[in-house]
């Protein structure tokens, strides 16, 4: 599904080149569950950020699906993004003058799906995820808990191959966190999306089956969970 | 999708209430001086165009030789022979005043005939509302309009309705009513109540006046079969040149010119333009520029909150890009919330505009300006206001939008993207709204001084202490002087035909080829006495000598000047062929108010049975007191003629009224700009204080004092007030300048103290704005700040 060779991100200052991503190869398969890990600095959000297509490396091949999404034109590169891709941030980012009910909405409308489709297609997750009660009350009005579950339900209505999560549980406590950790196993096993997540926490990593290691931008390991 | 930005558009507006309301506000009034500027200027461009024949229509003008002035009022043959004698003229029409009497049952009216060849209503569309347009053609029939028939006969049918006009007087006829026209427009050379056939003119002590050389009418209208045949036609009308200067005692003609009918509504610059007075253009740009003015700072404001609280929506926008959103999308909805706003502010616009309107027709009453917004049947009004909505919008809102959905995502979900508040562009737009605002309060100050100044400056005549009384018929001036001469209040009594300060009357002097002309000024014994006006050199009129009646003149500075004489009196000067006898010198004057210098001018003595208007000195403290003791001697001894005085001072008044008015508009404007850019500031800062409240909480526990803290805070903005102040100063000062110099030839100019009072006053505004801020930030314990970071 994804194959990234050689990409490298990097910033010039003066003679010399700052490293966030160095060298990475990296091939992910359609169905798999990735975690990304790293101190601090690692690259661990670049590296999303750049399968997210919301960055672009400063080197190197990226292909999805056999495209090649370095060579493509900004257009069809959001095409992609908007047609496969689906993103859950730590802070959320839900847009607070929208309804939960809108806000799942809002990527549908940008795909031109029908209002009919839409409605039926809100109502289904919102069902899914026990919403229904509260999907008139606006983002403030939520827990963080709740707040990540309508970001999960968004990214998840236009029914993407790929979820890339920046540490999903980061700003939620224990409980919370191991309610969305399982929401997205359940995702990847029953509906077969790709998850790409980043994150701080051990715990987190054995829901995915593959840890990948960054350290300076470097991939440092590679390795099967215990799953 | 449509429904989701409007949802959303909406939602932010009701979060935004103070930002909205502001904009609203300030659009919304800018909207609605728009709309009234816009309707004002179409009354311009519509000047005398809603004549079917409008093109080919054109008024005949002349001037003397080698002078520079053009005449409106040409010989009365000029309506008729070119019809016969040159080709391509298909009509021609005469058109004149002639202030009357009319008497409708036991009441007597002043009125205004106006007289015009046959084909008036032929050649120019004046819509018939009853009776019968040929009523034009018969001299026995009068015309009146919608108004007048309403004044007069109230609700029954003026149809056949019987006019006496000059009750009681050798000229005293019986018109019956013809027909009823519609009102005419506002916006027409033309201004008539009353209108018969020309035949009236000969029909009195004057006949044969319409063929002859030697009479001159007030404006001669010719009809072209092809307009573009302007030039050769005018040219063709110099073959009644040596006709005309055949006749003695007449000045001489050197060119006859077509003017264009559009042109005749705003033509200040013809002399003896008898039609209607001609309305200066700049009354119908002028205000064009202002709204201007205003939905610019308006739109400057628009744009500078709109960045300024769009940090709040930056979150909003990295989220849709993420979920999809392209960035043409994203500026669409952005300007789409823009067309909300708007759209609310035209809403207000349209009701503070019901409101404004009738204020603004007032503040010009004097004009007759009329101006009503009809959005029904002004097709060019809602297009203005569909256009003024949509550029507003596209004008404030299309910065923004551009600025704010440019920003990479990731760039804002780091908190990299520094936004809003402080960036040279917002600062600039912050410097124009204190530009125009300092041209608005420059103006407004330098008017309303203008209007102090003008008050204050002597006329070279008295002004403040006369009665006129209009005389009608011949042995009024004897009896009424005879009348009144008990009262111990009157402290001098005089005449005179035309009038001093209201309207002009110029002849040319000495030789033909000398290209000179004078004001002419007829009056009777003791004028100068009267009107406290200081002769010079040698003497006044006498009315026991025969002979300053016939060739006698006194002449002022002006024309001594013009004429290199240092020692005038005992001089000759040839007027129209005819030697006069210089016999004093007079101070020089404004003949005409405020709107020229002092010109040359010439008195010519007149006998009290050739005097049109009395003029009665009384102290200021009596002038209404008076005028009731006059009103009264008069209805006693002169029923059949109504009473019609004003006083002297009315002068001044319109270039008083002219004045007052601009000051009122630029104050307003002020207030408007003033506010907008107070607010905008103050958004500003918050902004800035907003984005700097960890860095002000960290040097305040690091030890800043709070001079320090304002300082670094506002300096760009210190910046921003030295620069805009100096460049409004100067803008304003030659803005204000301009204006008054397109308006007056006697003013005031600029008064460099005001106007680096206005710059410091606005700076005062700033600070205090800036101030208010600041002082609530250092109130606020650091701590707190450092804590919720």
């Amino acid at each position: 599904m994804i194959q990234l060779k050689n990409i490298e991100k990097y910033f010039r200052s003066g003679l010399s080149k700052t490293y966030i991503l160095k060298n990475i190869d990296l091939t992910i398969e359609e169905g798999e569950f990735v975690t990304i890990m790293g101190p601090s600095g690692a690259g661990k959000s670049t590296l999303l950020n750049i399968l997210g297509m919301l960055e672009e490396p400063t080197d190197g091949e990226y292909h999805f699906f056999d495209e090649p999404v370095h060579k493509l034109r900004e257009r069809k590169r959001n095409d992609i993004h908007k047609h496969y891709m689906g993103f859950v941030f730590q802070a959320y980012h839900l847009i607070d003058e929208l309804t939960v009910y809108e806000n799942i909405e809002t990527p549908l409308l940008y795909r031109k799906v029908k209002s009919k489709d839409r409605q039926s297609m809100v109502a289904e997750v919102l069902d899914r995820f026990n919403m229904v009660a509260k999907k008139d009350l606006f983002p403030n009005q939520l827990s963080g808990g709740q707040q990540q579950l309508v970001g999960i339900a968004r990214a998840i209505i236009s029914k993407p191959k790929l979820i890339l999560a920046d540490e999903p549980t980061g700003n939620l406590h224990t409980k919370q966190g191991e309610e969305i950790m399982e929401l997205f196993k359940k995702l990847n096993k029953e509906d077969g999306v790709t998850i790409v997540q980043v994150t701080h926490s051990e715990k987190n990593a054995q829901y995915g089956d593959r840890v990948i290691n960054l350290l300076d931008g470097w991939v440092a390991t590679d390795e099967k969970t215990n799953q | 999708m449509f429904k989701n930005y409007l949802k959303i558009a909406l939602r932010h507006i009701s979060r935004n209430k103070a930002y909205v309301f502001i904009n609203v506000i300030g659009l919304g009034i800018a909207l609605a001086c728009s709309m009234i500027a816009f309707v004002n200027w179409q009354q311009g461009a519509t000047a005398d165009k809603y004549h079917v024949k409008h093109k080919q229509i054109f008024r005949i003008l002349a001037n003397a030789v080698g002078a520079n002035n053009l005449q409106g009022n040409v010989e009365t043959p000029l309506g008729t022979r070119p019809v016969a004698d040159i080709e391509g003229v298909i009509a021609g029409v005469r058109y004149e005043n002639n202030g009357v009497i009319i008497q409708n049952g036991n009441d007597v009216f002043n009125e205004n005939l106006n007289v015009a060849d046959g084909n008036f209503l032929d050649v120019f569309t004046f819509p018939l509302i009853a009776g019968d347009a040929n009523a034009m053609k018969d001299p026995s029939k009068i015309l009146i309009t919608e108004k007048t028939a309403k004044k007069y006969f109230s609700d029954e049918d003026p149809i056949g309705q019987i006019l006496t006009i000059n009750p009681g007087q050798e000229s005293q006829r019986e018109f019956a009513v013809g027909a009823v026209l519609k009102d005419v427009p506002s916006n027409s050379c033309f201004d008539f109540d009353f209108l018969t056939n020309i035949a009236y003119v000969e029909s009195g002590p004057s006949p044969d006046t319409l063929e002859n050389w030697k009479t001159r009418i007030a404006a001669t209208f010719l009809v072209l079969k092809d307009p573009n045949q302007k030039q050769e036609i005018e040219a063709q009308l110099a073959q009644y040149i040596p006709l005309q200067n055949a006749v003695p005692n007449t000045s001489t003609r050197a060119k006859y010119f077509l003017q264009p009918l559009r042109e005749v509504f705003m033509d200040v610059d013809v002399h003896n333009n008898w039609i209607d007075e001609a309305v200066h253009p700049a009354f119908y740009w002028g205000p064009g520029l202002m709204a201007l003015l205003i939905l610019l700072t308006a739109c400057l404001n628009f744009t500078n909150t709109t960045i300024s609280f769009s940090n709040k929506r930056l979150k909003e926008m990295g989220v849709r890009k993420v979920m999809g959103g392209g960035r043409l999308q994203l500026m669409l909805q952005l300007l789409g919330e823009s067309l909300v706003v708007c759209i609310l502010a035209a809403g207000v616009g349209v009701i503070l505009a019901e409101y404004l309107t009738p204020l603004y027709n007032q503040m010009w009453s004097d004009v007759g300006l009329d101006l009503s917004l009809d959005y029904l049947n002004n097709k060019g009004l809602l297009l203005f206001l569909f256009l003024a909505i949509v550029g507003t919008a596209f004008l404030g809102g299309a910065y923004p939008a551009f600025y704010i959905s440019s920003f990479k995502p990731t760039h804002i979900f780091r908190g990299n993207t520094k936004f809003g508040g402080d960036n040279w562009l917002v600062r600039s737009l912050l410097g124009l709204q204190i530009v125009i605002s300092l041209i608005a309060i420059i103006g407004g100050v330098t008017f309303a001084q203008n209007a102090t100044f003008q008050k204050n400056t002597a006329l070279g005549y008295n002004v403040e202490s006369i009665i006129n009384v209009n005389l009608d018929g011949k042995k009024h001036f004897q009896n009424f002087k005879n009348l009144i001469s008990e009262n111990p209040d009157i402290q001098g009594i005089t005449g005179s035909y035309n009038n001093l300060g209201f309207g002009e009357w110029w002849s040319n002097i000495g030789k033909v080829e000398d290209n000179r002309s004078a004001q002419m000024q007829y009056i009777g014994a003791n004028f100068l006495e009267v009107m406290d006006m200081e002769l010079l050199a040698g003497r006044t009129f006498d009315e026991k000598l025969e002979t300053d009646f016939d060739e006698s003149i006194i002449i002022n500075e002006k024309l001594a000047a013009m004429q290199n004489w240092n020692n005038p009196v005992g001089e000759q000067l040839e007027l129209s062929g005819k030697n006069y006898n210089v016999i004093g010198l007079a101070k020089d004057f404004y003949a005409n108010s405020f709107f020229s210098k002092p010109t040359p001018g010439i008195f010519m003595f007149r006998k009290p049975e050739r005097l049109r208007t009395m003029k009665i000195k009384v102290p200021s403290s009596k002038l209404i007191a008076t005028n009731k003791f006059l009103k009264e001697k008069w209805a006693a001894a002169f029923p059949l003629v109504p009473f019609s005085s004003f006083y002297q001072d009315e002068t001044l008044a319109e270039a008083l009224k002219i004045s007052e008015n601009i000051a009122v508009i630029y104050a307003f404007l002020a207030i408007v700009t003033v506010l907008l850019s107070a607010f905008g500031l103050f958004s500003l800062v918050s902004l800035n204080v907003l984005k700097r409240a960890k860095e002000i909480a960290v040097r305040r526990v690091l030890g800043a004092s709070s001079e320090n803290i304002t300082y670094t805070i506002n300096k760009h903005y210190f910046l921003v007030f030295l620069v805009s102040g100096i460049i409004g100063g100067v803008v304003g000062s030659w803005n204000a300048l301009f204006l008054t110099e397109q308006i007056f030839e006697v003013y005031n100019g600029i008064n460099k103290l005001s106007v680096v009072l206005c710059v410091l006053g606005i700076c005062l505004i700033g600070l205090l704005t800036i101030g208010g801020k600041i002082f609530g930030v250092l109130r606020t314990n650091p701590a707190e700040t450092l804590k919720s970071e």
